[in-house]
């Protein structure tokens, strides 16, 4: 039975975990590129990232491009699947089941 | 955890604004550069048309290729800055590129077949095709504004071709197709953030 996710219902990671499930299977976000989307300061999403990191639900892989750091998240398996159980939950709220 | 009705509908909304939102950005990253440049070629290459008919092959011939090899610089660039990382190499590239591919090649098919009579039927034929083309990518896509942006190329097309005197359909062309297609690169760059 679906269940609410507290981890994912959190309002910032909620919007994280939306970003990323709207990539594709093989695609990662930029972090400068989730900051500007979602409005959030480094700290704040490095904190939220870290702790859906923590549960599983993403990857953070740090490399360079042109000799630049670059930080790149992607929604893990796991992390597809949590969300989906976690929105299945929600309409199940909404639905009044 | 206990959510009420509300919140459960909020953060239903909040997954689904955010994930279009996702979507859009992504894209307008990517197409935004290279609709400004199409933008501008169509306007100078059916200006120079226009005023140096003789030369029109040659004017067309040369700012595509400067659109094709404009387009291949932007791409590179993107694909080094780009907001969203591909894993698979260069696989959305790979698609874009075979998409155009099959387009020019039904273009040279469709054409050998139907044989237009001047340069001005030539024009329209191949116009409406990349246009037709253009809106089957999007409704694949599911991307709005290049099933819009492909109506109403196609219908300025249509009404250059039928209604504008034949003198000025490059005209006619230069600044209606022009500021659409370069329009609509500049609305999704900045309207799109």
């Amino acid at each position: 039975m679906a269940q609410i996710n507290e981890i994912i219902h959190q309002p910032s990671r909620l919007k994280i975990m939306a970003a990323l499930a709207a990539l594709d299977y093989d695609e990662q976000a930029d972090f400068s590129y989730l900051k500007k989307l979602l409005k959030l300061t480094d700290g704040n999403l490095g904190a939220h990232l870290l702790k859906l990191e923590q549960a599983g639900y993403i990857k953070i892989e740090k490399t360079f491009i042109d000799r630049k750091p670059r930080t790149f998240i992607r929604i893990t398996g796991n992390g597809r699947d949590s969300l989906k159980e976690h929105i299945e939950a929600l309409k199940k709220i909404i639905s009044g089941k | 955890m206990d959510i009420t009705k509300e919140d459960a509908q909020e953060a239903i909304s909040v997954i689904e604004k955010t994930g279009k939102q996702t979507i859009k950005s992504v894209a307008a990253a990517y197409t935004s550069p290279i609709l400004i440049l199409w933008g501008l070629i169509c306007f100078a290459a059916y200006l120079g048309t226009h005023f140096f008919m003789k030369w029109s092959w040659h004017i067309w011939i040369i700012l595509s290729s400067a659109g094709a090899a404009g387009t291949f610089l932007i791409c590179s660039f993107q694909s080094k800055h780009t907001p969203v990382k591909v894993d698979s190499s260069n696989k959305i590239w790979l698609k874009i590129f075979l998409f155009w591919v099959f387009m020019l090649a039904y273009i040279f098919t469709l054409l050998n077949i139907a044989h237009p009579v001047n340069g001005l039927q030539l024009n329209a034929l191949i116009m409406t095709f990349v246009m037709f083309a253009y809106i089957v990518f999007g409704l694949w896509i599911n991307t709005n504004y290049m099933i819009w942006l492909g109506l109403a190329v196609t219908i300025c097309t249509i009404i250059g071709f039928y209604i504008v005197p034949h003198n000025y359909y490059s005209l006619w062309m230069s600044f209606t197709v022009g500021p659409l297609v370069t329009g609509t690169g500049i609305l999704i760059r900045y309207i799109w953030k």
